[in-house]
């Protein structure tokens, strides 16, 4: 478990870095910063959208990450980002360190839990930033080990499902992931035990449990509705994985081969286990954001297994076990993380990142009201507390009709369309990323004019914004 | 009754492949392939038996594909349910390869070289070293032989903890599969032609790539989550055999870096993981009894009525039908301009065979991207993505027409600067440069 600290800190320096520049990063903070101060000045939830967009005033909205976003307009408007950002961190750390204690708990050696809290640390890193999912990180945990523990607390998964329905919809996930493990003791005990019906009835409450939130049913049934949603080709979060993502070669594929060779369910009668494995190999498919999810519920099970290859009292296990070994291995890690932190601090990727304010900025000095398109549409949520700019599609995303979405992508992709698009919509102002195609076709445009330009982003107004400003 | 299920299995899959009726893309490009003798071959049945015949016989190759992998599981000492369990993983598998290309030569022969190299003796390893030669001479894929030979050779490495007479003798048939294995690659870079014979080369920038996962429910995304499941549930190392669970990992990783090798990953590793499932179930292993012989006159017996009802049914077609994804029209209407033209596809893909057929065009890039030129291949990713000097690399690489998707970007960044869409066939259009209209 010491050894599984040593890298959990590690991980923590690379997580702590991605955090604190994480403002520069995700232009979702700004619409969940909106959706927050919201919260907070009317005490209730926005049902639909309102004049701050020009294609979807009055749509329906669903605002899943009310809690968070609460969280991040109060640290924000307070000055203490730094603080949110440090709570995030702490909670993937603690999403990793149950990974090593329930590894732990299986009776894993010392170099087996080390090594699959590496490889899921691995799995966290491409989806890791100041994010409502990280702290379903952490609720995933705390489930999975109240169902390793198995006694009468494991009702308590009930009181953090409903926390965690309200930080962010990844709760949907729960009930199945219950239901796969009450069919594994289902098929383990072979007759309707008491652990069989105390499970079953674990799966029923958690499927409530998700609905108590301010939303209540609906939170399900978006879920639903996303599954099917054309929004899902447009956010690369849920675009499949590939075996060429770090997080996949680094992180998920090692945990699955180490499952497959030494087996889940079979060799141990451990078909809760199985069923587990099931559910994770096919969730840790569909979506890149599923990634670290497979890899919380496939570590502790395949370090008990690697374990079973390499035990307790193996050579490796020996040395890591030693005095000297856990100094020299703490020694080596802050080393690391100091390395982690000073290169980070400077690197272009990392700290040289941001997004369009400046352009925004510039364009809301214009006089009038501007109907805005943006290329990435989460650049947009920085113009949602501009009076004076109406979005095309922002940040908040689901709730735009699917008819705005597709238009939405004709321009973004270029389609030949686009210009009817825009001047269907009556867009006056275009932000986009300098040399993309976007960029290219606007500028070969006679009806569209350069208005502003930095080293990353450019704006373009249509030809009505100038001969009005004349 | 469960000693049927495999065939019954076996032969669904070649129905199911003739139903399918199409051919790939990759096949105009085998069958000019300097390399293999399978063009030739598949030439011939075309102009003598009918294009009906040839399809038949690809299906017969799949479903023995099947059939060798449902009795390797046999020959391992698994019951049949246990076959039958392979075949149906094996089938799965194959299911979202189906069409006419050389594939069913390389699934059979795998399943073959599998079943010879786990025999092992010296009719064995003799046997496996035909199928390698016979493999290379006609399909080309036997770098996969070699990977293979070479894992058991490890395999067997790591399980006796020294050089014994098990070691050298797998590693002699690993350095015969290499040899033999190489023979054919007389006509074009040996680096190069193997890793398109894997599909590694798709991971080149620019090249297309089949991937495992997109995004839906794929039959190729379930035959591998079954694959999958099942090993992950009873554990590949069951038997012991260290060279089984290198295997079946190294098919898993060659899938999810190209979905084409999914059919090899189910014809190989199929048989190891029902053979894991069985030893968890059961006691006692018997082998099967009977003449190999009779199986295989059965067998063939029963390929020959198969193929025969198939010929009979269907009228005799002495060309090749074009496959449904190539943009036939828009080929045609490019190879109708006079002169010679250079084309890039937006999927490497739709240019396969062009050069073929039309001896005026010249794909900037298609479906062998380890065949192609760096430069080429920059061009090709840069263009579609409309990213950087990509105006001038066309220029340079002299690219006069371009078949993309009509609501792509390029499309509409051409458009704007002298570029015309002349020819449309519903998704995609045929643009050329002003000096060609």
């Amino acid at each position: 478990m010491r050894i599984a600290i040593a890298i959990v800190a590690i991980f923590c320096a690379r997580f702590l870095m991605a955090a604190w520049f994480y403002q520069g990063h995700d232009g979702d903070l700004a619409w969940q910063q909106w959706l927050g101060a919201y919260v907070l000045a009317h005490h209730q939830l926005p049902q639909h959208l309102g004049r701050e967009t020009f294609t979807s005033p009055g749509a329906p909205w669903i605002p899943q990450e009310w809690a968070f976003s609460v969280a991040v307009a109060w640290f924000t408007l307070h000055g203490r980002f730094w603080m949110l950002a440090s709570i995030t961190v702490i909670a993937a750390a603690l999403s990793l360190l149950l990974v090593a204690y329930r590894a732990r708990r299986r009776g894993a050696s010392a170099f087996a839990t080390a090594l699959v809290t590496g490889l899921t640390g691995f799995a966290m890193l491409q989806s890791f930033g100041v994010r409502a999912q990280v702290f379903g990180w952490l609720f995933l945990s705390v489930l999975l080990l109240l169902l390793d523990v198995e006694n009468e607390s494991l009702l308590l998964g009930l009181v953090a499902i409903a926390l965690w329905a309200n930080v962010h919809a990844s709760a949907l996930i729960a009930p199945f992931i219950v239901g796969a493990w009450a069919i594994g003791t289902w098929i383990e005990d072979r007759a309707w035990t008491v652990r069989v019906e105390r499970n079953m009835i674990f799966t029923a409450g958690s499927a409530i449990a998700v609905c108590f939130t301010p939303l209540l049913w609906q939170l399900p049934l978006y879920a639903v509705h996303l599954q099917t949603s054309v929004i899902r080709s447009a956010i690369a979060e849920w675009q499949p994985p590939d075996l060429l993502f770090p997080s996949m070669i680094g992180g998920l594929v090692p945990l699955i081969a180490i499952c497959c060779y030494f087996g889940i369910a079979a060799p141990r009668e451990r078909w809760r286990d199985g069923m587990l494995f099931a559910a994770a190999a096919l969730i840790g498919g569909l979506a890149v954001r599923h990634i670290p999810l497979a890899a919380m519920i496939l570590a502790p099970m395949a370090a008990a297994r690697l374990s079973s290859a390499i035990p307790m009292h193996a050579r490796i296990n020996t040395i890591l076990r030693e005095q000297f070994s856990e100094i020299l291995i703490y020694a080596c890690s802050a080393m690391v993380c100091g390395i982690i932190v000073l290169d980070l601090a400077h690197a272009p990727q990392t700290a040289g990142v941001s997004l369009p304010k400046n352009a925004i900025v510039s364009l809301s000095g214009l006089p009038g009201t501007h109907n805005l398109y943006c290329e990435d549409f989460a650049w947009c949520s920085l113009a949602l507390e501009k009076a004076n700019l109406r979005t095309f599609i922002d940040g908040r995303c689901d709730p735009f009709p699917a008819r705005v979405w597709t238009d939405y992508l004709t321009v973004e992709r270029t389609s030949p369309q686009w210009p009817a698009v825009l001047k269907r919509w009556k867009v006056d102002s275009v932000l986009v990323e300098r040399d993309d195609s976007l960029a290219q076709a606007l500028a070969l445009r006679r009806d569209w004019h350069l208005f502003y330009q930095d080293r990353r982003y450019e704006v373009f107004l249509h030809q009505d914004v100038r001969t009005a400003q004349r | 009754m469960t000693r049927y299920f495999a065939p019954l299995i076996a032969f669904a899959v070649a129905t199911a492949f003739v139903a399918h009726g199409q051919i790939l893309p990759e096949f105009l490009l085998q069958l000019r392939d300097p390399n293999v003798l399978g063009g030739a071959l598949f030439g011939w049945a075309l102009k003598s038996f009918g294009y009906a015949f040839v399809l038949a016989f690809s299906g017969v190759l799949a479903g023995a594909a099947v059939l060798l992998a449902a009795w390797r599981t046999r020959l391992r000492g698994a019951p049949d349910v246990y076959a039958a369990l392979a075949a149906v993983l094996a089938a799965l598998c194959l299911t979202g390869s189906f069409g006419v290309s050389f594939a069913p030569v390389g699934w059979c022969c795998a399943a073959l070289f599998a079943l010879f190299l786990e025999r092992g003796g010296r009719f064995g390893n003799g046997a496996a070293l035909a199928v390698v030669a016979l493999w290379a001479l006609l399909q080309g894929g036997a770098p996969l032989a070699a990977l293979v030979a070479a894992l058991a050779c490890a395999g067997a490495w790591i399980d006796a903890r020294r050089i014994d007479d098990r070691v050298r003798e797998s590693a002699l048939v690993a350095a015969g599969t290499l040899v033999l294995g190489a023979v054919q690659l007389h006509a074009a870079p040996w680096h190069a032609y193997g890793a398109h014979v894997l599909y590694l080369d798709a991971l080149r920038a620019g090249a297309q790539r089949d991937r495992l996962w997109n995004g839906g429910l794929s039959v190729n995304m379930l035959a591998f989550s079954a694959l999958l499941v099942t090993a992950g549930w009873y554990g590949i190392r069951r038997r012991g055999r260290t060279a089984d669970a290198l295997t079946v990992l190294l098919l898993m990783l060659l899938s999810m870096l190209d979905a084409r090798n999914l059919g090899y990953a189910g014809v190989l590793a199929a048989p190891i993981v029902a053979d894991a499932v069985a030893s968890y179930y059961v006691r006692e292993r018997t082998l099967p009894h009977g003449p190999l012989t009779a199986y295989g006159a059965a067998f063939a017996a029963c390929a020959f009525a198969f193929i025969a009802t198939i010929i009979s049914t269907e009228p005799k077609a002495v060309v090749w039908p074009q496959p449904p994804q190539q943009p036939a029209k828009l080929l045609v209407a490019l190879a109708a301009h006079r002169g010679h033209h250079r084309v890039l596809c937006e999927q490497p893909r739709w240019c396969d065979g062009a050069a073929v057929v039309f001896h005026t065009i010249d794909p900037l890039v298609d479906d062998r991207a380890g065949l192609a030129s760096s430069t080429a291949l920059r061009a090709q990713s840069d263009a579609v993505a409309t990213h950087g000097a990509w105006r001038s690399e066309l220029a340079v690489a002299r690219v006069d027409a371009i078949i993309a998707k009509s609501d792509a970007n390029l499309v509409a960044l051409l458009t704007q600067t002298g570029w015309r869409a002349v020819q449309s066939d519903g998704a995609r259009v045929l643009l050329l440069t002003r000096r060609l209209q």
